[in-house]
Formats: structure tokens, C-alpha cells, sequence
């Protein structure tokens, strides 16, 4: 580790402005859990650390009137996974609750997941798969973002560096029906090399009036797929197998879009069983 | 607390042979014990490697001068000053003759991770500082990571320096095997398969890290080296050799090892750079190396490439082997050759093959070096020779498990003799496997996407290493004043149990509670000379060593006791802490009293009896050496490993999960039930690994891509089966005194081969290389729905493999066809 | 620089730190506490599992100056200290009556349920990782204190032991769990039986 200035805010509008004072040299930290495996090989070295740990209001789960829920930036993923989140909401419980590892989890948060971009990190992708909207305030005032906008690349997103990532809002339950993620990894610990995520609408009949499938791990960042509403979860897989990565043919690639086949029809197909359209 | 009890009487029962609870575990339970990077030292300062980036290279300059500025450095090091001061070191196993190791690289970079410059500073932080300072300036070369590529004329030299007695080019040394005729078995076999087969390079990865502290004392001239190494005089006299200082200077003193698995089994360039330091400075050194540098220049299990075939009669009789094994073992040659050795000549166990043909090239890469690793070459061996056992049996329409029955070794007379020279003093492999098999229902149907595998495999005990002509371990036993026992020994115990099981054996031996028995710590300045803890020695040899020990203070506790007591000494028993009368058990002399007679009262001893209580012994093994054929008998005795593995694919993510596991073993006499099971478990998850996940990956340029627990795919918790069917069917050994044998590495040889096996059995995919990812294991499946056929082999069948598929295309041994005048004895048949 | 101050096992440590110190380092460097490990460094390990504020975290991936004011727990904390007692001398041994070591060192007995588990069941071999195996099963134990034996093992998939193949250390968390529940000892438990021989 290099050495740095500790800062430990009150408020998020004070730490909006420590970041704007210290400029590029200053990083925000909040669980530390991916900042800190950085800082400790000296692959980056901020001057300045910048801590969300003492603003109060920035952790903790609340409930829009119109139902959306508001995810504090700097949430743990244990808290998430205590959390008694209703619906599909309750997802993202799930799935806080079945990544890393217990102390990982105590510490890392959801909005730390998301800023650090990782193409294999669970949150990220859930996010874009349920559409949700980020909320970031800045020295310029606040302003908001769908997932699928914030995230630009492998570790890149569309947050400014003295922005502030406040929360993650899940829209209400009533948008989808029904949510299923899935992800495969080689060991529980590892962080899943392809996740498929189907949020699902009932339509009127047998055919669900929306299905959003998005695919993530495979790409530097999460792919929605177009998919037709009445598809099966075997049609699905083969749309989504022939649109990630269509060309590549080294093995790995190819091991990818034989996972993307598998997930998308898992998560669809169950999906379509949980909300009866099966 | 306070009230008396009376003290029981008479013979104790027995210890050897039960589970007793460890002695070791409650420091390591409560956080009190001490490992090396625990120590801490008056006036300590941290040292910190420079490693190379890249794996190949020339070296233009390393400047250390801009270090020095750096504040808190106090010394820096780099190897263009050394040259010349400091002795190269190399493989030991060849007396030091090879000199191809150096605490930094000098002209040349061999691998990614060899050390470049050290520098020492106050704090941790300043000593990285100061790495960062030093000016390097590498001109980098074509590295080659493949070991077949490195035999070709034109691939790029590794090491440029050593002139090798029996190789050239990449190629460090050879070794053949010629026993029988493999040509005349090959004539009259019924069948005759062939296969490819590679292994993987795995980490040892134990986890605590690799490191020391040393400390020179400038006044006494004492060098003081705490080290988390498996071996004090290994390290020791290689150090004092190094270093070119007296060995009665060097002092090498082990506290808690968290376990090593043969990767701790030698010195390191750390060891001796902060022993350099040291000395330079006068002040306490520590190095601590980081998990990176650790899985970068750490050694590895050898990986090989095995040109394997096997003869079969009609009736399943294996009548020959035959093997052309490329052998990578690194940039450096650390142990490398010995494990091509011992792992063919102990891997042909449990069959008494009649014909028997190897050679192999052992080959230099611009990779980590290699080495020892839980198994020692056995289970590579066994991975291609028990996957060939269950293709040929397939081709002949027998069953594997009626063809391995068949050919195992079940003697009418022991001890029973090998074409290759092992002496079987005992074994009840043949049972090992039929329980085995019985456990995992081996005859019920298979659902679809499951199956079942064998392997059987023997695992030396101990071992007569080809050019290091010893297999001995010692033992100093000392009766204290009080009636305690204080046991010295050399032999470090790193998860073994040795302050346990050599507990029980002189509890067992001098009657006297185990609670009174401690073992010293390892320190060369007080422990007999031994060899270390490698080779699954530890209970065999070391333990017979604390038995003849124990027997003779035995001995000497009696020749008191009887003068005391006015009886013969074979009127005496012991137990309880005290020596009685035989059937009055209520008499006697407590253990104390003997052995404070023994020291302040040696005017009551018996006349000409020699004052104090203190016995040692050394025991060498009656093994042989290697014979200019390679046979011969290099272990005391073989444990015997019996697996039978059932997985399941998951044919839509290739998911291999091993959903029941047994293992039979012969571990003879068991001296700890508990323990001994624990060392089996283990030994099981390394072989797991090595089967379905470990491997270092390497780039085309030879970086290390996986060089962190995040990327390296250690075995888990929820990897591992349950392992209730682990059993034991022992056949004491008759060799060992106490009936046991090795326990350590016997657990690991048969499970790449098992899971192979299953797998193949479930899905019709051969693997022959390691490990058998999920990412294989589903572009495997498709390959094989995508052509139609019935079986097929990964990699060789694939479209875009580019080894050779059949067997004309083969290449043939380099040592083969080379000068002759490298194999001044061998008898060569072909 | 920067003061921290952090109860550990119940004893206030406060330090003026470089703000680079992790609270691993300041557990072992700082507190004098080398029961905590570092196997990694890369939050992969395990061995460095201890509790802060009842919640366990991996100490080599969280600074010290993160965490200040909180309450800290190591593997030292779990079981009471044997501070070397007297009492152990009596009349009798004074007057050389050997009294068994036993009493002067404490037994198994006064070791928190998962370490005397561990200790049972040979979940301990070289150690390393077992400091922070108790921590992370202790934890999970007091929230899940009803687990199956894959519940246990996915527990603790992110602690790494490289030596035991982790069937003994699941046997263990599987007693260890029945024992704070209260659950009566059943007839010949796995590895009870052996006690009998128990040398310590
Ligand atoms: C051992 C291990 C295993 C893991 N396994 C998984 C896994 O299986 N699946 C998975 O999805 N993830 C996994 N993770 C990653 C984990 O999700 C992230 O490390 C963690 O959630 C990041 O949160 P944090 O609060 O610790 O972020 P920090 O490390 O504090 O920050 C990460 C980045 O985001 C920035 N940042 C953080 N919060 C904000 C904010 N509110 N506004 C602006 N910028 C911010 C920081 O400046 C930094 O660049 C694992 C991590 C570890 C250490
Ligand atoms: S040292 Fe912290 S997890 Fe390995
Ligand atoms: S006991 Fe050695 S790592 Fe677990």
C-alpha cells in the first residue's frame, strides 16, 4: 500500500466535496473489499480515502410510496440478505446472500459492487436485469441513471470523480411478475463466470406481456437480450447463445456461450413456471 | 483441583493403536502457537524480494544504488556483487554437483518470480519502497512453457551455465527403466493400448507462507535462521555450504509449520538472502514471502507428458508397460529427477509387471520450478498406467474391477519380490480393493451423466532417493528428573503428529503418562541428525527410530529399578509411571524417582551403570539402491490404496461432481486411527485438485496468469465429498518393528485416475489431460455429440489439437537415440 | 497518522497507526495477538477470519482506521486464559506427591464449544487455518444453530485448508453445533469415544 489521507465524512455532501478538493488523487472507500485488494498490491494508490463508513442515511433499505425500493449506497450484503424484502425484491436478497463469503459480506457493499464495474460480480448484473436506477449525487446536484447507462466497461462506469453513488432503486414489485437469477461459478467462492437474469411481466393469457433477459460475466458488461415474450426457455438460450459473442471460437468462448445457453433457458424457464405461463 | 487421587496401578493400557487426542492442538486451537511470521525479534527489520516480471530474459543491469536513498532502507542486494562470494547450490540429491541455483538471477532470467534484488528496510512498507527503486533493465528472450517444445533443436536454451553429466540442451537428465522385454510382451499381448497422457502443475499452497527470520550474531559468528521449512539439515548444511561458514555456525531452529506437502523440502533463495542480510547488518532479518511470489517461485508438482502402453493377455493379465515420459521439472532441477524415478519405479505398484520399458527426458522450461509434491511422481504415473488398465480391459470386454483382482499383488509367501525390485513385506491391496469397490456398489447399473472409476496404487513408506544414498531418521530421548520425557528430533512436524504419535510410542514403551511426554521443538543445535519429514516417513522410520530409543531407556529404567528393587529386570513391568514387580502391581518405584537417582544420586546406581537417563537412535532403512536397470528396492515397506469414485456430469455446464468416494487402505499397524484418517482426507483433496482444478496457467511468454488464491482453484469444502467410506485393512508391515506404514501421500496417488475412470465411464470422454475442468469436461460433450461417436478423447480428438493423435506419430525417447556415451552402464536392449 | 482505538478481547488497545495498517496488522502487531493469520492477504484464505462488533470479517482486507472504537474478537478471546495458577501445590505435592501436569495447564474442558470439537474430532493439522475456521464457524453456528453437513461446508467455503480435506472439520462444526444447542452428547459419538485416552 502507498500511504494516503484518511477522511472520514458526515455527510454525503461533505464527502461530494472532499473529493472535489483532493481531486483525481481522491477515492471513495465503503466496504474496502475490492479497493483494498487493489491498494494492498499497489495496483492503485489514492492520496486521499475517502470514507462512506460514517455518513449515516447512506446504508439501509426503504420503500418508495409507489413501491420502489431504495437501497442505500452503502448497504452490506449481509444486511441485504437480513433484510425481509418483499416479492421479487427479495431476489436481491438472495442473491447478497449467495455471493463471497459471510465476512466479505459483512463488509462489501452494493454500491461498492456496482462502482467497481466487475463484469463478474453478481449486483451489477441483477441491476441492469431488473432495470433498475441509480441515484448519484454530485457537486452539481444529484441526478439519476438506469444500471444498464451506468456501467461502461470492465471496472468503468459512468460516475464522476467527485460523484457519490447514493442508492439503487428497484422499481416497484408490480413492474415484474417474476425474477430468477442464476450464475455459474467453478467454486462457491468465485465470482460467477456467466449469470443470466429473466424479469418477467404476465400478459393476459399464456404469453407474458414482457420478458427481460439480460446475460452478464461473458461480456465486459451486462447484455440485454431481445427476446420474444412467448419465447421458451430453449428458444431463449439459442437467441442468447448466437448473440453474445457470436464469433470467437477459442475454447473458452465457446464454454461461455454453452453457459449463456444453459442459464437463459434455466432462468426463463423457471421464470415462466413461477408466474404460469409455463 | 486441590484433592489427592490415588496414582493407578499396574499396566496402562495400550496407546499405540487408539486415537488419542492430539497434543499439539491446543496452542494451535487458542492462537498461542508460534509461526514464523509470529517471531518477533529485538531490533528486527523486513526484507523484501524484487522478482522478475518476466520469465525470460537477459540481464543488461540491476542498479540497487537509487534503494539505498529510499528512507528507512538500510541495505541492498542484487547478484552481480555476490558472484563469486557466495557458492551456488543446486539439487541435492547430487551431492550440490549442480550449482544451478543463486539467491539472484546474474545473467539470465529463467522464470517469472526469480529474484532479481532484495532490499531491507525498518518497515515492510519501505523495504517494497525500495524494490521499487532499484533500476532493472531486462532484455527479454522467447520463453518456452511447454515441455516437448523445449526438446526441440531449436527452442530456447534455459540454462545457459550448467554443463550437465547426462544431458544437453534443455534436456538437465535421463532416466530409463529396462526390465524383461516390453518388445516380446508386446508380440504376445492380446491387446496392446496406447495413449497420451499429460499431468498438471499444482501448488503445494500450504498455507502458511514460505519464510524466515535470520539472525547473526556478529560477536559469536552464530547464524541463527527460523525458517518455516520440513527439513533443519537440509537447510543447514546447504546454508553453511552456501555461505562457506562452519556448520557448527549455522544454526536452523523450525517453529510452527503450517504444513509444507514436500513444497518446504529444500532451501530457498529467501533463506539465504536474509541470512546475507543478517550478516551484513548484525540486526534480525525477517522475510515473509507474499501468496504471489509464493505460487511464482515456490515449487510445483512435476508436470509430464507420458507416451504410455500396456501389454494385456486374453485373460486380463498385464504382461507389460512401456513409457516415454517428458519430464518438466522447471527453470531449476530442484528434486526433479528423483521424482521421475521413484514416481515409475514405486507407480508400477500394486502389479508385479514381468516387462517393463521407460525412458524419459527430464526437461528445463522457463516455468516455476519443480518439485516434490504430496505424491511424489506416483500419482502422474498412476494417472496414465490406471486409465490404460481400464482401456485395455474395455477393449478385451472384461471388468476392470476382475482385471485389477487378477493382477495385484496376492502372494502365497511374503516377503514377495517385483520384476522391478520392490519387496513386498506385506499387503492386503487385493482386499483394499474389493471393499473399495463394494463400497461404491461397484456392479449396480449407472443412471445417464454418472459412473464409476478404480484405481489402485502403493506408496513408498520411506525412501533411498537414487543419488542420495540415506534414508535415515534419529531420535534422542531424555527421562527428566521428574519423571518426564523430552523427545529431540529433527524431523519437523508440520500436520503430521509427531509430538502424538511419538508420544504414544513411549508412553507405550517406558509406561509413563502421555501427558509427561513433549517433544522438542527442531533446532540442529539439539536434534540427532535426520533427513526430515518427507516420503511418508514419518511414522515408519522416525517412529522405529523412537521405538529402539525408547526400548533402550527401557533398558537402562529397568537396570535401576532392578538394582533398587533387588529383582532381575525381567521380573519387571512398567506402567502408570512406575516400575513394578510383574503381578505386584501395587509395588514399584515411580518413573521420578529412577530417573532423579539416575542424575543426583549416581552413588545408588548400579555399578558400572553410565549416569543419566538419555538414549538416541538412528535408523536407516534396509532398502537398496536404484539399480543400473532401475529396479530396486527403494522403500521399507508400500501402503496400499484401493479408490473407487462415482461422479455425476452435469452435461449442461460440465460440472464434474464426485457424489461418493471410497478409500481402502493399507497403512499396517495404525498408530492413531483418527490421524491416520485425517492424512488420507487430505491426501484425497490434493489428488482432487490435481483431477478436476489446480493447474498453474501460463501465458505464451511465460507470465503466470493464475498466480493468487482468487484465480488458482484450491479445493473447497463444498468441493469434497462426504469421505465416510474411508477404511483401513491393515497388513502389518514385517519389516517396521511397530507393524506401520506410511500414511501421508498414499491418499493422494489414485485419484486423478478414479475420477478419470468415472468419467469416462459416465460420459465415454477420456481424459488424458489434467484437470478435468468443467470447460473441458461440456466442449468434450459436444465435440462428441457434434461427430457421432461413442467415445472420444480430450484433447487428442478435438479439432484443434495439435499433438500427435496416433501412435506412428509418436516421438520417440531424445535419450534414446543420443550418444551413448552418456549411459556408460546401462543395459541397453534396443 | 491516525489514532485508533479498538477493544480487543475486552482490552482497550489504542495506537497512533500509519494509516495503512490493516486491522490484521493491528491485531497481531499493534494488540501483540499472532493468533490471527495471514495466509493470503487477497481475502481468499480464511485464516485471518476475526469478529468485529459480533460481525466476522477477513482482518487483512480492512484498515484499522475503518473499524475504530469497535469491539474486537480473536481466536485468543474465546477461551479463558490459563494464567498460570498456584493452587495446584498442595501439602501433598509439596511434600513430593507428584500431582499430574494436567492441573497446572488446563484442559480441553474450558475451550470454547468449536475448539473443543475441533479438538475431538482431529480437525487440527498443521493449523494454520484453524484459528480463523473456529472464528467463521463460531459465527455461523450461533446464527444457523441447526445446520446440515453442506450448510457447514458452504459456510465456510471461503476458508481454505490445505491439509485436513475438511471432513473432520465439518464433524467437528456438526458437534460443536449439537453441544450449543444443548442437544444431549449421543451414545458413542464419532469421536467421543476416544476421549477416554485423552492425553491433552
Ligand atoms: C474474496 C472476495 C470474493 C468476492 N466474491 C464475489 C462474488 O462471488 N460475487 C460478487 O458479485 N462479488 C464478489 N466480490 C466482490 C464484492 O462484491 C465487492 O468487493 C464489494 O461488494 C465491493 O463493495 P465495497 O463496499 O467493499 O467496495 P469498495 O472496495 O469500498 O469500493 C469499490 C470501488 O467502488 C468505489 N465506490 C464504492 N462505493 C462507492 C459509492 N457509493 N460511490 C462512488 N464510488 C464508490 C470505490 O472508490 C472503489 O473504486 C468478492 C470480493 C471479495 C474480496
Ligand atoms: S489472510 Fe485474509 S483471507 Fe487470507
Ligand atoms: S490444518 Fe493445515 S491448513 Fe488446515
Amino acid at each position: 500500500m502507498r500511504p494516503f489521507t484518511w477522511l472520514a465524512p458526515d455527510t454525503t455532501e461533505e464527502a461530494v466535496a472532499l473529493l472535489r478538493e483532493h481531486g483525481s488523487g481522491a477515492r471513495v472507500i465503503a466496504g474496502g473489499q475490492s479497493l483494498l485488494l487493489a491498494m494492498k498490491e499497489r495496483t492503485v494508490g489514492p492520496s486521499h480515502l475517502v470514507s462512506l463508513g460514517g455518513i449515516t442515511g447512506l446504508a439501509g433499505v426503504t420503500t418508495e410510496p409507489d413501491g420502489a425500493l431504495v437501497v442505500g449506497a452503502a448497504t452490506t450484503y449481509a444486511a441485504l440478505t437480513r433484510a425481509a424484502l418483499r416479492g421479487w425484491h427479495g431476489v436481491l436478497s438472495d442473491v447478497a446472500g449467495d455471493l463471497a463469503d459471510r465476512p466479505v459480506r459483512n463488509r462489501g457493499t452494493i454500491g461498492g459492487a456496482l462502482c467497481a464495474a466487475d463484469p463478474r460480480f453478481d449486483v451489477p448484473a441483477f441491476a441492469v436485469g431488473v432495470d433498475a436506477v441509480l441515484r448519484i449525487s454530485g457537486a452539481g446536484g444529484d441526478r439519476t441513471l438506469p444500471a444498464g447507462e451506468f456501467l461502461l466497461g470492465n471496472g468503468l462506469t459512468a460516475i464522476g470523480q467527485d460523484e457519490i453513488l447514493t442508492a439503487v432503486v428497484l422499481p416497484p414489485p408490480a413492474t415484474w411478475d417474476a425474477v430468477v437469477f442464476e450464475k455459474f461459478r467453478h467454486r462457491v467462492f468465485d465470482a460467477a463466470i456467466v449469470s443470466a437474469t429473466c424479469a418477467l411481466r404476465r400478459g393476459s393469457g399464456a404469453t407474458p406481456a414482457a420478458v427481460r433477459v439480460t446475460v452478464a460475466g461473458a461480456t465486459a458488461t451486462p447484455v440485454v437480450l431481445a427476446v420474444d415474450a412467448g419465447a421458451t426457455g430453449a428458444h431463449a438460450g439459442e437467441v442468447a447463445a448466437a448473440s453474445v459473442l457470436p464469433d470467437a471460437t477459442d475454447e473458452p468462448t465457446r464454454y461461455r456461450r454453452e453457459l449463456v445457453r444453459t442459464l437463459v433457458r434455466r432462468t426463463v424457464d423457471r421464470a415462466r413456471t413461477q408466474q404460469g405461463s409455463a | 483441583m486441590t484433592e489427592t487421587q490415588a496414582r493407578p496401578t499396574g499396566v496402562a493400557p495400550r496407546l499405540v493403536g487408539t486415537s488419542v487426542p492430539r497434543k499439539e492442538d491446543l496452542a494451535l486451537l487458542t492462537g498461542t502457537a508460534r509461526f514464523v511470521d509470529d517471531l518477533r525479534l529485538p531490533g528486527m527489520v523486513h526484507a523484501r524480494i524484487l522478482r522478475s516480471e518476466v520469465a525470460h530474459a537477459r540481464v543488461r543491469s540491476i542498479d540497487t544504488a537509487p534503494a539505498l536513498e529510499v528512507p528507512g532502507v538500510l541495505d541492498a542486494l542484487a547478484g552481480a556483487e555476490l558472484v563469486g562470494k557466495v557458492k551456488p547450490w543446486g539439487d541435492l540429491m547430487q551431492d550440490l554437483l549442480v550449482g544451478d541455483h543463486f539467491p539472484f538471477a546474474t545473467d539470465k532470467v529463467l522464470y517469472q518470480g526469480q529474484e532479481l534484488a532484495a532490499v531491507v528496510a525498518e518497515t515492510k512498507y519501505q523495504a517494497w519502497d525500495g524494490c521499487e527503486a532499484v533500476r532493472v533493465d531486462l532484455d527479454e528472450l522467447p520463453a518456452v512453457v511447454d515441455p516437448e517444445e523445449a526438446l526441440a533443436p531449436d527452442a530456447p536454451l534455459v540454462q545457459e551455465q550448467i554443463v550437465y553429466e547426462f544431458g544437453e540442451g534443455n534436456v538437465f537428465d535421463r532416466y530409463k527403466v529396462r526390465i524383461g522385454d516390453f518388445g516380446a510382451a508386446e508380440a504376445g499381448a492380446a491387446v496392446v493400448v496406447r495413449q497420451r497422457f499429460a499431468t498438471n502443475k499444482q501448488a503445494g499452497a500450504a498455507l502458511d507462507p514460505h519464510g524466515c527470520v535470520a539472525d547473526y550474531d556478529s560477536f559469536t559468528g552464530v547464524l541463527t535462521l527460523y525458517s518455516s521449512t520440513q527439513s533443519i539439515y537440509m537447510v543447514r548444511d546447504v546454508l553453511a555450504d552456501v555461505l562457506q561458514i562452519p556448520r557448527t555456525k549455522v544454526r536452523v531452529v523450525v517453529p510452527d509449520v503450517g504444513a509444507g506437502f514436500g513444497s518446504k523440502a529444500q532451501i530457498f533463495g529467501h533463506e539465504v538472502i536474509a541470512s546475507l542480510f543478517s550478516m551484513r547488518l548484525g540486526r534480525p532479518v525477517k522475510l515473509v514471502l507474499s501468496r504471489g511470489e509464493i505460487f511464482r517461485s515456490g515449487t510445483t508438482r512435476n508436470a509430464q507428458v507420458r507416451y504410455a502402453e500396456l501389454a494385456m493377455a486374453a485373460d486380463g493379465e498385464i504382461t507389460g508397460y512401456r513409457d516415454y515420459v517428458v519430464h518438466n521439472t522447471g527453470a531449476m532441477s530442484v528434486w526433479g529427477n528423483q521424482v521421475v524415478h521413484i514416481g515409475t519405479n514405486v507407480g508400477m505398484l500394486p502389479y508385479p509387471i514381468p516387462n517393463i520399458h521407460v525412458d524419459s527426458d527430464i526437461v528445463h522450461t522457463t516455468t516455476a520450478p519443480g518439485g516434490p509434491l504430496r505424491g511424489f511422481g506416483i500419482p502422474q504415473a498412476i494417472w496414465a498406467k490406471e486409465q490404460l488398465v481400464d482401456m485395455a480391459a474395455r477393449e478385451l470386454g472384461l471388468d476392470p474391477l476382475a482385471v485389477r483382482e487378477r493382477n495385484v499383488i496376492d502372494p502365497d509367501e511374503f516377503p514377495f519380490r517385483t520384476p522391478m525390485g520392490h519387496v513386498i513385506d506385506s499387503t492386503s491391496i487385493k482386499q483394499c480393493l474389493q471393499a473399495s469397490a463394494e463400497a461404491v456398489d461397484w456392479s449396480a447399473p449407472r443412471a445417464p451423466y454418472e459412473g464409476k472409476g478404480l484405481a489402485v496404487s502403493m506408496k513408498y513408506t520411506s525412501c533411498r532417493h537414487p543419488s542420495l544414498d540415506t534414508d535415515l531418521s534419529a531420535v534422542r530421548l531424555r527421562l527428566e528428573t521428574d519423571g518426564t520425557v523430552t523427545i529431540y528430533s529433527s524431523d519437523v512436524s508440520h500436520g503430521q503428529s509427531h509430538a502424538t504419535m511419538l508420544a504414544q510410542i513411549v508412553a507405550d514403551g517406558i509406561g509413563v503418562g502421555i501427558e509427561k511426554v513433549s517433544l522438542a521443538p527442531p533446532d540442529s543445535m539439539t536434534a540427532p541428525f535426520g533427513l526430515g519429514t518427507y516420503a511418508s516417513r514419518g511414522a515408519a522410520v522416525l517412529g522405529t527410530a523412537c521405538r529402539l530409543a525408547t526400548e533402550r531407556l527401557r533398558d537402562k529404567i529397568l537396570a535401576i529399578a532392578a538394582h533398587v528393587l533387588e529383582v532381575g529386570p525381567e521380573d519387571l513391568d512398567t506402567g502408570h509411571d512406575r516400575v513394578f514387580v510383574k503381578g505386584l502391581p501395587d509395588s514399584g518405584i515411580y518413573l521420578e524417582i529412577i530417573a532423579a537417582t539416575a542424575a543426583y544420586r549416581t552413588h545408588q546406581l548400579p555399578p558400572g551403570f553410565e549416569p543419566t537417563l538419555e538414549t538416541v537412535a538412528t535408523y536407516d532403512t534396509p532398502t537398496e539402491r536404484e539399480g543400473s536397470d532401475g529396479s530396486g528396492n527403494l522403500s521399507v515397506t508400500y501402503s496400499g490404496a484401493a479408490h473407487a469414485a462415482h461422479v455425476r456430469v452435469d452435461p449442461d455446464t460440465g460440472r464434474v461432481t464426485v457424489v461418493d468416494y471410497a478409500m481402502v487402505h493399507d497403512t499396517g499397524t495404525v498408530i492413531n486411527p483418527l490421524v491416520v484418517e485425517g492424512q488420507h482426507h487430505g491426501g484425497f483433496a490434493m489428488g482432487l485438485g490435481m483431477a478436476l482444478s489446480e493447474d498453474y496457467v501460463y501465458d505464451a511468454q511465460g507470465r503466470q496468469l493464475n498466480a493468487s488464491f482468487k484465480d488458482y482453484l484450491a479445493v473447497t469444502a463444498p468441493d469434497v465429498p462426504e469421505l465416510t467410506k474411508t477404511a483401513e485393512i491393515p497388513a502389518p508391515s514385517t519389516m517396521i518393528p511397530g507393524g506401520q506404514k506410511g500414511a501421508g501421500e498414499s491418499g493422494t496417488g489414485p485419484v486423478p485416475a478414479a475420477i478419470g475412470n468415472a468419467v469416462f465411464d459416465a460420459t465415454g470422454v477420456r481424459f488424458t489431460v489434467l484437470p478435468i475442468t468443467p470447460q473441458r469436461m461440456l466442449v468434450a460433450l459436444r465435440e462428441k455429440e457434434r461427430q457421432g461417436v461413442e467415445t472420444l478423447r480430450y484433447p487428442d480428438d478435438m479439432p484443434d489439437f495439435t499433438g500427435p493423435r496416433r501412435h506412428a506419430d509418436w516421438p520417440s525417447p531424445v535419450s534414446a537415440g543420443a550418444d551413448l556415451d552418456f549411459d556408460f552402464d546401462w543395459e541397453d536392449d534396443d | 497518522m491516525q489514532k485508533v482505538c479498538l477493544t480487543v478481547n475486552g482490552r482497550e488497545v489504542s495506537a497512533e497507526i500509519d494509516e495503512r495498517t490493516l486491522l490484521l496488522e493491528f491485531v497481531r502487531d499493534v494488540a501483540g495477538l499472532t493468533g490471527t493469520h495471514n495466509g493470503c492477504l487477497e481475502a481468499r484464505c480464511g485464516c485471518c477470519v476475526i469478529e468485529v462488533d459480533g460481525d466476522v470479517v477477513k482482518s487483512c482486507n480492512v484498515l484499522a482506521v475503518q473499524v475504530d472504537g469497535a469491539e474486537v474478537t480473536t481466536i485468543e478471546g474465546l477461551a479463558p486464559q490459563r494464567l498460570a495458577p498456584v493452587d495446584h501445590i498442595t501439602t501433598q505435592s509439596l511434600a513430593g506427591m507428584y500431582r499430574p501436569l494436567e492441573a497446572v495447564r488446563g484442559t480441553p474442558d474450558d475451550l470454547h464449544p468449536v475448539q473443543a470439537a475441533f479438538h475431538r474430532c482431529h480437525a487440527v493439522q498443521c493449523g494454520f487455518c484453524t484459528p480463523g475456521m473456529v472464528m467463521v464457524l463460531k459465527d455461523y453456528l450461533e446464527e444457523n444453530p441447526e445446520p446440515t453437513r453442506d450448510d457447514v461446508r458452504r459456510a465456510i467455503a471461503g476458508n481454505l485448508c490445505r491439509c485436513t480435506g475438511y471432513q473432520h472439520i465439518v464433524d467437528a462444526a456438526m458437534e460443536a453445533a449439537a453441544e450449543l444447542r444443548g442437544d444431549p452428547a449421543p451414545e458413542g459419538a464419532a469421536h467421543g469415544a476416544t476421549a477416554a485416552a485423552d492425553g491433552g
